[in-house]
């Protein structure tokens, strides 16, 4: 699609109902707003401890078969509900995000930390991590990158409003 | 807890206290420069969705310069909303500029649109 029919579907999105309400009501908006940030707190904050676990910095009493799933599933689920926030808030001024650099950075940070999450998964290196009771050279080297990644995407995110 | 612990708790906290009052009334203005000026043209765009509103306005020289407004609470209180100005209505605004002059940048403190104006920041207009 050409850039010019692609700001006029984004310019589009911003006058459909859910869009334009939060756009008119200031309270909605910060609710959205304050709960994205906490479901990327839960998630991002769960991937954080579980690379940290992954690489024997924190919790290396605590059994992985245990604290894996655990951390991993309250991961998905508070990036799940940030991607739902996210889109939300995007669905605003979707227009004006795109030609920011810091947001489209902060895309490509997060798509890459779940590529780097699923090949971990997809490798067969998480189950085999699990069963072993730690991760191998590979899966320690994605955990940290891991980190690298939200880190990056958190503060992309921040960086958002200061361009 | 014996006066000789209190006095550096009280002094740290008096001194973190006055920080964080100093960079409340300095937030959002770091970029801008201390001295406020004028900016005459007419509105190009306006957005007043979160998470803060401004205003595209061209100046006669033909140049584009993006008005940051205050957040949607202050902007509301100003009385300005969507339809106080349209593409094409006389705006002066008072307010500070980028202090990066290549950029075409102001946070107002005051607008005027059609003669009609709009105060973002009370407490930052200078008397005349």
């Amino acid at each position: 699609m050409e850039p010019a029919g692609f700001t006029a579907l984004l310019e589009a999105l911003a006058t459909v109902p859910p869009a334009a309400w939060l756009a008119r009501s200031g309270t909605a908006y910060l609710m959205v707003n304050a709960l994205h940030i906490a479901a990327l707190g839960l998630g991002v904050g769960a991937a954080m401890l579980l690379d940290l676990r992954l690489l024997q910095a924190v919790g290396r009493q605590l059994p992985l078969v245990l604290l894996g799933p655990f951390l991993s599933r309250a991961a998905a689920a508070g990036l799940g509900l940030a991607v739902l926030t996210g889109l939300w808030l995007f669905s605003v001024r979707g227009a004006e995000y795109v030609d920011n650099p810091a947001f489209l950075i902060k895309l490509a940070l997060i798509g890459l930390a779940l590529a780097n999450a699923g090949v971990m998964h997809a490798s067969g290196r998480w189950t085999a991590s699990l069963r072993a009771g730690h991760a191998g050279g590979v899966a320690r080297a994605q955990a940290l990158l891991s980190l690298g990644l939200w880190l990056g995407a958190l503060l992309a995110g921040r960086w958002i409003g200061f361009l | 807890m014996s006066l000789v612990r209190r006095l550096p708790i009280t002094v740290a906290l008096a001194a973190t206290l006055s920080f964080a009052s100093a960079a409340h009334a300095h937030h959002g203005w770091s970029w801008a420069e201390d001295a406020q000026s004028e900016l005459a043209g007419t509105v190009q765009r306006v957005q007043v969705a979160p998470p803060h509103p401004w205003l595209d306005v061209k100046t006669a020289q033909g140049v584009v310069w993006r008005v940051d407004l205050g957040n949607p609470t202050q902007t509301e209180r100003s009385g300005f909303t969507e339809s106080a100005a349209k593409p094409g209505d006389a705006i002066t605004v008072v307010g500070n500029r980028d202090k990066d002059s290549t950029r075409q940048r102001m946070k107002a403190v005051q607008i005027t649109v059609e003669g009609k104006p709009y105060v973002m920041y009370p407490e930052r207009v200078e008397k005349r």
